[in-house]
């Protein structure tokens, strides 16, 4: 009977560390790196996370969709590239802002669908497929930039200089995005559906739900976002060079997570959860940044966060999933 | 009386792989009946009601629904006719609520540029099931916070909200408590007020008594029996769910038994309740009870699969400690599960390969760990005339391309390579053709004659009764029961095993 108090316990623990934790590790991120410099607090540093973490908030919208079906998409740091390479060649050939905008959002969904037919259709993992088109990307990407660094000047700012009301137009991007995602989980059937597959995918098929269709949507969304992601990223460093976003698909997978996202399918959400994750991945990045850390450092502490949020997240999930 | 009859059953036939499981089946179902179908396991009545819910074809014959001709090539069909199938496995949703699942398929929306869902209107709708079937949570409750009984009521919800005019229950209280399926029960007997139509699963009598207007029997795929409830005696039922002759099916060798020479005392586990038994030398002890009843745990628990809690096990008077499944190998036990496609065989390697899986330590003979091919060549082909085994090229064929009973000799072969001493088999002849079946009980009474012994777990009574020396029932976990030889008599064993008296 002990014994079944300490699992209780472990349990109530784990929930609670789900429930309100991120809250805590947010908190508690504040201050550490508030003790360590003051430039951490200043409001221009604020809004510099935000602005940081727009592109990172956009993919990582894309991805919860995938992940929710317990699918997973590691081609969104190649496809961020990919994308930001067509937009960069657009805006070389003086064709402007719209057209570049457009082009990236083309690149990132028909590497999307890629993805969606090959997982949806074809029934292949969706590591391996992504794994494929996550090489496939960056090698189009060299191939279309000849692997030279494209620039941005003018478009960039545009992206990431003007503001409205004082903050960054990209952040009321990333609010749009994020309260439209929000919604279509929340609020529509399609989102509804894709819980009900990450839940239990064969159930699904047996309600006459059309399994195949929203996968591939799921997919397709989640390359179109990447595209932007790309874009809106590149545009605020002012260019592509060819080692961009490179590692990004786990940074946005681990924001995932941390927000409560499961590997496993079936659990996730956007708001709070995607907004909290993005936040708490981009002050670490931007903290070690401005403490002056090492670069070397930075692929440590990524590993070590998506160790943490994908470890929390397998507790929080032992036992269900062996039912 | 014809217009009475919401469906109708006529010479339906289906088969697996050659093994003919339903066998022109013949019955009606009157409107506003509970009707009560029981058979052994294996009898045919899930593929009876998979063809009726249009999650399986049939081979030949015809459906009527409702005097009209029914046909469903799938289950999203079935329901739209009204056919509402609560499997033993639910079909739910865990991660969403009650509502979400109730309207997963096809929601009720609302706005003009935006559809989104109506959530006022998927509650309120929701909430009325509920409350109509007597239930107390609410409809936005995450079904992964309801009880298993809730659960199944919210299938029951979503069967009556669907208009379902059949709802057909499929063993629908393993898993509830007492008071659930009191509940369960209430339910059913008020839909039946209300003019739905009930087919309802069970290998308990007692409920299928309490509950049902009229019962039919299935065995071996065929109607044995469709009579009102109180024309039958359990004891009737009981002889026309078992009622065969054993034929000249099982061989017959000459064998001694020798003494006690594997004990298990107290073995104890969530699943097994405070087990003892013993088997001699030589001898082939038999496992029986109905689905459920706790045997192939307790295999998993004397192989060291499955953690125990307390117990012993003694081979040859030494005490096997721990219990693991390495050690027990060691000590030469050998188990062959039931599940023999996922977890006895490497399908897509050869035959060859299977049979010297466990055995590759002993086939080499230097430091290099080289596997010698010639004694390989030489072992392999021993136990290929051994057990007959069918095949045009052991080293090429896979594993898969077999026929079930030659897969499942290439199993019992690849263990018997080892010469075992002690041999757990979970359902060997399961999904095999009789003639196979024969050849396997072949196998088994040559392993007892040199002095094996043998633990028989299976749901096919006549064969444990044709080749065991004793038969040990389980039921719930325990064993409740042990005949002899002399003493074997169906529908005793068959009470044992459901806990019937009459």
């Amino acid at each position: 009977m002990s014994g079944n108090k300490v699992v209780i316990l472990r349990k109530n623990l784990v929930n609670y560390f789900y429930k309100y934790g991120i809250y805590s590790y947010l908190i508690l991120l504040i201050l550490f790196f508030s003790l360590q410099t003051e430039q951490f607090t200043t409001l221009n540093n604020l809004i510099n996370i935000l602005q940081q973490a727009a592109a990172l908030g956009i993919a990582t919208s894309g991805m919860i969709l995938v992940l929710l079906t317990a699918g997973i998409d590691i081609s969104v740091g190649s496809v961020m590239y990919f994308a930001s390479c067509l937009a960069g060649i657009v805006i070389s050939r003086g064709m402007g802002l719209i057209p570049a905008i457009l082009i990236a959002l083309i690149g990132g969904g028909v590497i999307g669908a890629l993805n969606g037919l090959a997982v949806a259709k074809f029934n292949i993992v969706p590591f391996i497929v992504t794994l494929a088109t996550m090489s496939i990307a960056r090698g189009l990407g060299l191939l279309v930039s000849r692997s030279k660094i494209l620039f941005f000047f003018d478009i960039s700012k545009i992206i990431s200089v003007s503001r409205f009301l004082g903050i960054p137009v990209v952040v009321y991007l990333l609010i749009v995005i994020l309260i439209t995602v929000n919604f279509l989980l929340r609020r529509t059937q399609f989102g509804k559906q894709l819980f009900a597959i990450g839940n239990d995918k064969s159930g699904a098929e047996k309600m006459g739900i059309n399994v195949e269709r929203k996968i591939f949507i799921a997919y397709f969304i989640c390359g179109i976002l990447a595209g932007l992601a790309g874009f809106i990223s590149s545009a605020q460093v002012s260019a592509v060079t060819p080692a961009f976003a490179i590692g990004n698909e786990f940074v946005v997978i681990s924001a995932a997570v941390l927000g409560g996202t499961s590997l496993f399918g079936g659990k996730g959400n956007i708001l709070p959860g995607a907004l909290m994750g993005v936040i708490i991945v981009t002050i670490i990045e931007n903290g070690l940044n401005i403490t002056n850390a090492s670069p070397y450092a930075y692929p440590v502490v990524r590993g070590v966060v998506i160790f943490i949020a994908v470890m929390v997240d397998s507790l929080k999930n032992s036992g269900e999933h062996l039912r | 009386m014809r217009e009475n009859y919401i469906l109708k059953v006529e010479n339906i036939c289906k088969s697996f792989s050659g093994v003919q499981v339903l066998k022109n089946v013949n019955f009606n179902l009157v409107k506003g009946e509970i009707l009560g179908l029981v058979g052994e396991n294996g009898a045919g009545k899930s593929t009876l009601m998979n063809i009726i819910s249009g999650i399986l074809s049939k081979d030949s014959g015809s459906i009527y629904l409702e005097g009209k001709d029914f046909n469903p090539s799938d289950p999203m069909m079935a329901k739209d006719r009204g056919i509402g199938f609560i499997q033993q496995e639910l079909n739910l949703f865990s991660n969403l609520t009650v509502a979400e699942n109730m309207f997963i398929d096809n929601f009720p929306k609302k706005g003009k540029i935006v559809k989104q869902i109506n959530f006022n209107k998927i509650h309120k709708d929701t909430q009325k099931y509920i409350n109509t079937l007597g239930m107390s949570f609410a409809s936005n409750t995450t079904i992964e916070n309801l009880s298993m009984g809730q659960r199944q009521m919210v299938e029951v919800g979503k069967a009556l909200f669907r208009n379902a005019k059949i709802i057909i229950f499929d063993e629908p209280t393993t898993s509830l408590s007492t008071k659930e399926k009191d509940k369960l029960f209430k339910i059913i007997k008020e839909l039946k007020m209300n003019g739905t139509t009930i087919i309802y699963i069970s290998h308990l009598l007692e409920e299928i008594y309490y509950l049902c207007d009229r019962i039919v029997v299935l065995r071996d795929g065929e109607v044995k029996g469709k009579n009102l409830t109180k024309e039958l005696t359990k004891g009737k039922v009981i002889k026309m769910m078992v009622g065969r002759e054993l034929h000249k099916l099982f061989p017959y060798v000459d064998k001694s038994i020798g003494d006690v020479l594997f004990e298990a005392k107290g073995i104890l586990n969530d699943k097994v309740k405070d087990i003892n038994l013993f088997m001699r030398e030589g001898e082939i002890v038999g496992l029986f009870g109905i689905m459920g009843a706790g045997r192939t745990e307790l295999a998993k628990a004397l192989f060291g699969i499955d953690e125990i809690e307390s117990g012993e096990i003694y081979f040859q008077g030494r005490e096997i400690n721990p219990i693991t499944p390495i050690n027990c190998i060691k000590n030469g036990m050998a188990y062959i599960t039931e599940n023999r496609r996922y977890e006895g065989l490497f399908m897509t390697k050869s035959i060859k390969d299977n049979l010297v899986s466990v055995y590759l330590d002993r086939l080499v003979d230097n430091k290099l760990k080289i596997i010698n091919k010639k004694r390989e060549e030489k072992i392999v082909e021993k136990i290929i005339n051994n057990l007959n085994i069918i095949t045009y090229n052991e080293n090429i064929q896979y594993a898969q391309s077999l026929s079930g009973g030659n897969q499942q000799k290439v199993v019992l072969g690849k263990w018997l390579i080892l010469e075992p001493k002690v041999f757990i088999l979970d359902e060997p002849t399961r999904g095999v053709d009789v003639g196979a079946k024969y050849e396997i009980y072949n196998i088994i009474n040559n392993m007892a004659k040199n002095k094996a012994i043998i633990l028989f777990i299976s749901s096919e009574m006549e064969e444990l009764m044709g080749t065991c020396d004793r038969i040990l029932v389980m039921r719930q976990g325990e064993l409740v029961n042990e005949f002899g030889k002399k003493d074997y008599v169906q529908e005793a064993i068959l009470r044992a095993a459901i806990g019937e008296r009459v």
